[in-house]
């Protein structure tokens, strides 16, 4: 079961343009006692977040990952803020969707920290109920 | 109103799976005889805590500007023309659904290209982990 920092790999993710590729989820909260998996979406595409500096950017609703600094990563990422999907237990563990994703690395504990901090600061866009999966579990 | 609800509640019978939850009251509106409107009474106190601040603020505006009125006077400040039910009736026609990108005006806090890019990539997670976003 996926836990907090760890990067989930969605394997041929569809695009808007009907092209597939790999495409990464940081998870937020201890899937093991809940029954939703919280995740934030990834992108190594820039154009939206030009300038923005390594961590929180809360300005541009970005988590800046150059390369370097986190082994998991092997592109520049962002982390993108502070939209998160809730996905069922049931569909990552039956069905279709179950075959796509794997857990593939994981954040350091200090950033995945660094990240928690930054997503506090998105206080009016986090639900009660998410806010209690991933900040008291 | 999504439309599969409005069918659902329009003779004012209370869906199975809002059964004890909401109370589904007739009414009529003198300057609209022809117009069904239906009110909606919440039984329970209903969960809050799926909602962001924002939502509820959001929720709560609306609320509070439509408090008094009727379903037609509703309907009447919905379909202005030139507003985005006018435009996607006259460019796509009856019934089409209106695309997000119509709320966005010179005074958003987005711009056109960001909005386009985040509408794009919420539609594309509704798709791949099969998403219904109106459960």
């Amino acid at each position: 079961m996926p836990q907090p920092g760890q990067i989930l790999c969605y394997k041929d993710y569809e695009f808007d343009d009907h092209s597939k590729k790999e495409k990464l989820f940081v998870v937020l909260n201890d899937t093991d006692r809940n029954s939703v998996c919280l995740v934030l979406k990834t992108t190594s595409k820039s154009r939206r977040y030009e300038g923005v500096g390594k961590g929180c950017n809360p300005q541009k609703k970005v988590f800046f990952v150059p390369t370097g600094w986190e082994q998991c990563f092997t592109l520049d990422t962002y982390i993108q803020l502070p939209e998160i999907i809730e996905i069922t237990i049931d569909k990552l563990l039956v069905g279709e969707i179950s075959r796509k994703i794997y857990v593939s690395s994981s954040l350091s504990i200090e950033c995945f920290k660094l990240l928690k901090n930054c997503l506090k600061q998105f206080k009016e866009d986090i639900s009660p109920q998410h806010r209690k999966l991933i900040f008291k579990s | 109103m999504p439309k599969d609800f409005w069918l659902e509640i329009r003779d004012a019978d209370v869906p199975e799976d809002f059964k004890g939850k909401i109370g589904l009251i007739r009414r009529t509106d003198d300057f609209a005889p022809n117009y069904k409107e239906v009110e909606i009474r919440a039984l329970e106190k209903p969960d809050l805590s799926v909602f962001t601040q924002r939502e509820i603020k959001i929720l709560d505006d609306l609320a509070f500007v439509y408090k008094e009125a009727t379903a037609s006077a509703m309907s009447e400040v919905t379909h202005l023309p030139k507003q985005p039910w006018d435009i996607t009736k006259r460019e796509k026609g009856n019934n089409k659904p209106i695309d997000y990108l119509l709320s966005i005006g010179e005074e958003s806090a987005v711009s056109m290209g960001d909005a386009a890019d985040t509408l794009k990539e919420y539609f594309e997670v509704v798709h791949n982990f099969g998403i219904e976003p109106t459960k």
